[in-house]
Formats: C-alpha cells, sequence, structure tokens
C-alpha cells in the first residue's frame, strides 16, 4: 500500500469516528445530520485512498464514478433528513431526537 | 505530500471541533465547511481526480443547505438540550475511546509494514478472494477489530436512552 493510500485511509477513519461521534452523541437532530455527513465525507476520502492504490485506468474510473455516486447519495441524503427535521419542528416545535423517538398514533 | 498530510490535519480538527464544540449552528457549520475544504484540497494534492473533487462540492453544497435551511428554524441556532451527566459523559468517553483504539489496530495493521495487504477482487476469484478476505491469516485481527466496533457502537447507543434532564 503506497503512503498517499496509507494516508488517506487514516484521514478516513479518523472522519468516520468524528461522524460517528456527531450521530451518537448530539440530541439535535441538526447535529446528528452534520455528523451523517461527515460519515459520507469519510466514505469518499476512504474511496480515494483506494483509487490511489489502484494501477489500471480503468479501475479508477470505476472508483471515480462510485465516488460521485456516494457524493450524489449524500446529498440526497440531507435533503431528506433536512425535510423531516422541518416536518419535525412545525409539529412538535423541537429539534430533539429523543422526543422524535416517541410513538405516535 | 506533506501538503495534504496537513491539509487531512486541519480537516479532521476541524470536523472534530464541529461535532464537540459546536452548540451553536452557525460555528459548527462553518467548521464543518472548513473540514470539507481542507478534504477537497487534500484529494487534489495527491491528484484523486475530478470525481473526488465534486463529490466534496457536492457535500459543500450539502452543508450549506443546512445552514440555510438552519436558520429558518426557531431552535436551532443554539441547542437547546442539556449535555449530559458526568457519569454519562465519562461512559461516553471511554466507549468512544475503545472505538478509536479499534480503528488505531485496524491503522496499525494497514500501514505498510503491518499485516495487511491490499487484495483486488474480481470477477472470476471473487468468493475465493472474499473468503480469504475474512477468514485468511488476519481474521483474528479482523475480529478483534469486529469486536471493538460492535462493542463502542453498541455501549454508545445504550448509553444514549435516558440522559440528562426531561423537559
Amino acid at each position: 500500500m503506497s503512503e498517499a493510500s496509507f494516508m488517506l485511509l487514516s484521514a478516513g477513519l479518523g472522519i468516520l469516528w468524528v461522524g460517528l461521534l456527531g450521530l451518537l452523541w448530539r440530541r439535535s437532530l441538526i447535529g446528528m445530520l452534520v455528523g451523517l455527513l461527515f460519515g459520507w465525507l469519510s466514505l469518499v476520502v476512504t474511496l480515494a485512498g483506494f483509487i490511489a492504490s489502484r494501477e489500471s485506468v480503468e479501475q479508477a474510473t470505476t472508483g471515480s464514478a462510485l465516488v460521485l455516486c456516494v457524493g450524489l447519495v449524500c446529498a440526497l441524503q440531507v435533503a431528506l433528513g433536512l425535510s423531516l427535521v422541518l416536518a419535525r419542528v412545525a409539529r412538535r416545535g423541537s429539534v430533539d431526537a429523543q422526543d422524535a423517538g416517541l410513538l405516535e398514533g | 505530500m506533506g501538503g495534504s498530510a496537513t491539509c487531512l490535519l486541519v480537516a479532521f480538527v476541524a470536523a472534530l471541533l464541529s461535532v464537540v464544540l459546536g452548540r451553536h449552528l452557525t460555528r459548527s457549520l462553518f467548521a464543518a465547511v472548513c473540514a470539507v475544504v481542507a478534504v477537497g484540497a487534500a484529494l487534489l494534492s495527491v491528484g484523486a481526480g475530478f470525481a473526488a473533487l465534486a463529490a466534496t462540492t457536492l457535500l459543500g453544497l450539502a452543508l450549506a443547505t443546512i445552514q440555510l435551511f438552519g436558520w429558518m428554524l426557531v431552535d436551532a441556532d443554539r441547542d437547546p438540550l442539556e449535555p449530559p451527566d458526568a457519569a454519562t459523559w465519562i461512559a461516553r468517553g471511554l466507549a468512544f475511546g475503545m472505538l478509536a483504539g479499534g480503528f488505531g489496530l485496524l491503522l496499525s495493521a494497514l500501514s505498510p509494514s503491518g499485516v495487511i495487504e491490499p487484495v483486488s477482487l474480481d470477477s472470476r476469484g471473487g468468493a475465493a478472494a472474499l473468503g480469504a478476505l475474512f477468514f485468511g491469516t488476519w481474521r483474528d485481527l479482523a475480529a478483534i477489530s469486529g469486536l471493538a466496533l460492535g462493542a463502542g457502537l453498541l455501549a454508545a447507543l445504550m448509553l444514549l436512552r435516558d440522559d440528562g434532564r426531561e423537559h
């Protein structure tokens, strides 16, 4: 494994740890969304690390397409999460994730 | 290589600041944007290509959307929720410390002098390569890493319940 790949993989794991911290530690839905975004960012960095270790152009192109798909999925997921947060605030007036976990009939 | 390493270090610190210290939405998102920009600069410097840059741009746009919609929310400008008490804080810190230990173990094995070598899963030997990946010579390390990750996540998830004072 090359030095650049190892560096990117290390950064990807570090950012994933930060993303998990944001997703599990924060109780605000907005803060959890930011943590989720860091999780996707870590995936982009990790995939870039694997691409850097590829030798053929075809493998690198496939990996690049995957990275682009990851970015698109993250943007769509954040949009969906924001719409849920907006609906939650309009209904209950709170961004508390613990409050959002209550069952409603 | 030094520039990209510095950018990645800046990205990690900014992301940590965004999550840990960012109870104010605008400051938190500013730190998150700094992290995304630093990652984009690092990817550019290692020659990761257009797709990685486009993906980081998309993530930056997603952060801008969160900022825009956050301004529209009533109580998102300042996190109104009570911080957890000291015991919960220490327990969560231990859980995430254990998780960081699992990641560190994985990284030590991934290092150029470590035991893990990257494998290519081509279409012909995919199943055999996957079997070698999970049950090969470093299966013990994979099991330890998996246990550490699972224990950390489970402890953190369980500790999320019933913390703080109810309103």
